[in-house]
């Protein structure tokens, strides 16, 4: 437990664990974001016990180049940010990244099928934008069509037998900590699984009109919606604030245990205040959850009665000497 | 820095070629002046002599150096099969499998929007004349693994199915993405033999 008031460095004492752990940012930053201002490198080192003590040093260079990177093939770190509760609120393009990242981490090759889908998209775009300028004919839009298909089934499969196995779990751990019954959906732009090729070609030339008017592809797993819900009730709309940070809250354990079961590695996770806006009742729940780990960082603005027992960390040095990096907690 | 004039127009003219930075420019036009005068000489005469006097074959656009090239001239080749490649390059490598004894047809690039090329850019045309006049029983696409190359092979099925002769393409197995020119002959033999239907 980190507990310190706004502006500590909390945030920033994560960011260090898990630039160190996964070699990048865990806000997604950039290396240059990273070195506090005015200063031309920024130092990150720590020991991690993995059966014999390991020291694990980076550097990030002027340039934003991280040095010194060290994969450790059997340790990961999953974090929790606050932020993470636009999964479930902002709009579909929000959980397909979330949902990407962890097919990413637990299915070789899948960045590259994605960015192979990628190709395709940008490549069918262009084309439907010079048939909107009247340069080509429909010809030049269709023959990407059947390569659409082909490679965006292949991101749709990847994406739903992972989405299953999050479901699964998140639906168990749900029960346990008393949640309404939680599902996830895939609603997919191309149509159903077993629709034929010659349905979606069919399908896609329909919307044909449609895309040159927009100037972009209008199928696709690019556009496909993931939704939540809890007890039938779709976590977006219908569900109070406190139960969508919960239901954040359990993806990013069940990410963290999915990376285990799946790439046999020993995952920390790193949760950033993620008790606030909880009721004692669910805050009990979420650290009952984060006990079983063998280890877990969790930050706090407020000592709780619920936290009676766990070791607690005060931090009190001013946010000048804060390891810095991205936003102040 | 500052070059005299002779060696800073060597130094751009360099930095001009693909893959070569103005560090490596440096360098190579360093190299140039410090080798025998008859090397340096050697080397613009073979670029001079290698632009003027190579052009395109009529009928596969290969790189000849006369009106067809080696292999449209060559009468034991089986002129009824055609392999289609993007780039001259491309034939080079199928060559050095030994797997194949028709004729080329250059196209030239492949399908892609997002550089402005589309079929009417590449020697399409050109292909279903040859298909139309010249007795071709089966056509090879042999485009680069990338989503660009296979986007053209299925164009040119459309296209060449009609016309009632066998559109083929090589198996995969060769590493996506990558370029004919660099996939070792043993994949590539065995991608020419293993052709499936398009
Ligand atoms: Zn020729």
């Amino acid at each position: 437990m980190i507990i310190a008031g706004n502006g500590r460095g909390k945030t920033n004492l994560l960011e260090a664990l898990f630039l160190l752990i996964e070699g990048k940012s865990m806000k997604g930053a950039e290396g240059k974001e990273m070195i506090r201002e005015g200063r031309d490198v920024a130092v990150v080192s720590g020991t991690i016990d993995v059966g014999r003590e390991v020291l694990l040093r980076l550097a990030i260079e002027e340039e934003g180049a991280i040095k010194g990177k060290r994969r450790l093939e059997r340790v990961g770190a999953v974090c929790f940010q606050p932020d993470d509760i636009w999964m479930v609120k902002g709009g579909p393009e929000v959980r397909r990244k979330y949902l990407d990242e962890v097919v990413m981490a637990i299915k070789r090759g899948y960045k590259e099928t994605l960015k192979e889908y990628g190709r395709v998209l940008r490549q069918r775009n262009e084309a439907i934008k010079a048939v909107r300028k009247g340069l080509r004919g429909r010809e030049y839009i269709r023959s990407w069509n059947p390569l659409l298909i082909d490679t965006g089934r292949e991101v749709m499969a990847e994406r739903r037998e992972v989405m299953n196995k999050m479901k699964k779990g998140m639906a168990s751990t749900g029960r346990e900590w008393g949640m309404p019954e939680l599902d996830i959906k895939y609603y997919s732009t191309m149509g159903d699984d077993d629709d034929g090729q010659e349905k979606i070609i069919k399908k896609m030339e329909r919307l044909e009109d449609a895309e040159i008017r927009r100037g972009s592809s209008l199928t696709g797993p690019h556009r496909d919606e993931i939704l939540f819900f809890l007890g039938e009730k779709n976590v977006r709309r219908q569900r109070s604030q406190g139960e969508q940070k919960l239901t954040t809250i359990l993806w990013r354990i069940t990410q963290a245990r999915l990376l285990e079961g799946e790439c046999g590695k020993e995952v920390l996770p790193l949760m950033d205040d993620c008790l606030s806006e909880l009721d004692a009742e669910n805050r009990r729940a979420v650290l009952g959850e984060l006990r079983g780990w063998k280890q877990a960082i969790v930050t706090s603005t407020d000592d709780l009665p619920e936290l009676e027992g766990t070791n607690r960390v005060w931090l009190e040095f001013e946010a000048e000497t804060a390891v810095n990096g991205g936003q102040p907690a | 820095m500052l070059y005299t004039p002779p060696i800073a127009r060597l130094v751009e003219e360099l930095s001009k070629l693909p893959g070569v930075g103005q560090k490596t420019a440096q360098r190579l036009a360093f190299h140039l002046l410090k080798v025998p005068a008859a090397e340096a000489h050697s080397l613009a005469e073979a670029i001079v002599e290698a632009r003027d006097r190579v052009t395109f074959c009529v009928r596969c656009f290969n790189f000849a150096q006369g009106e067809l090239c080696e292999y449209c001239m060559d009468s034991r080749r089986d002129p009824t099969l055609v392999c289609v490649v993007e780039r001259p390059q491309d034939i080079v490598a199928l060559e050095r499998t030994g797997e194949f004894r028709g004729l080329y047809h250059v196209l030239g690039g492949a399908i892609s929007p997002i550089d402005g090329i589309g079929p009417e850019e590449l020697r399409i045309r050109e292909l279903l004349e040859r298909v139309r006049t010249e007795g071709i029983r089966e056509v090879i696409v042999a485009t680069n693994p990338r989503v660009e190359g296979e986007a053209t092979g299925l164009y040119l099925a459309n296209l060449l199915k009609p016309l009632d002769i066998k559109v083929t393409r090589i198996a995969s197995g060769l590493p996506v993405g990558g370029d004919l020119e660099y996939a070792d002959e043993v994949t590539l033999g065995r991608a020419l033999k293993g052709r499936l239907d398009l």
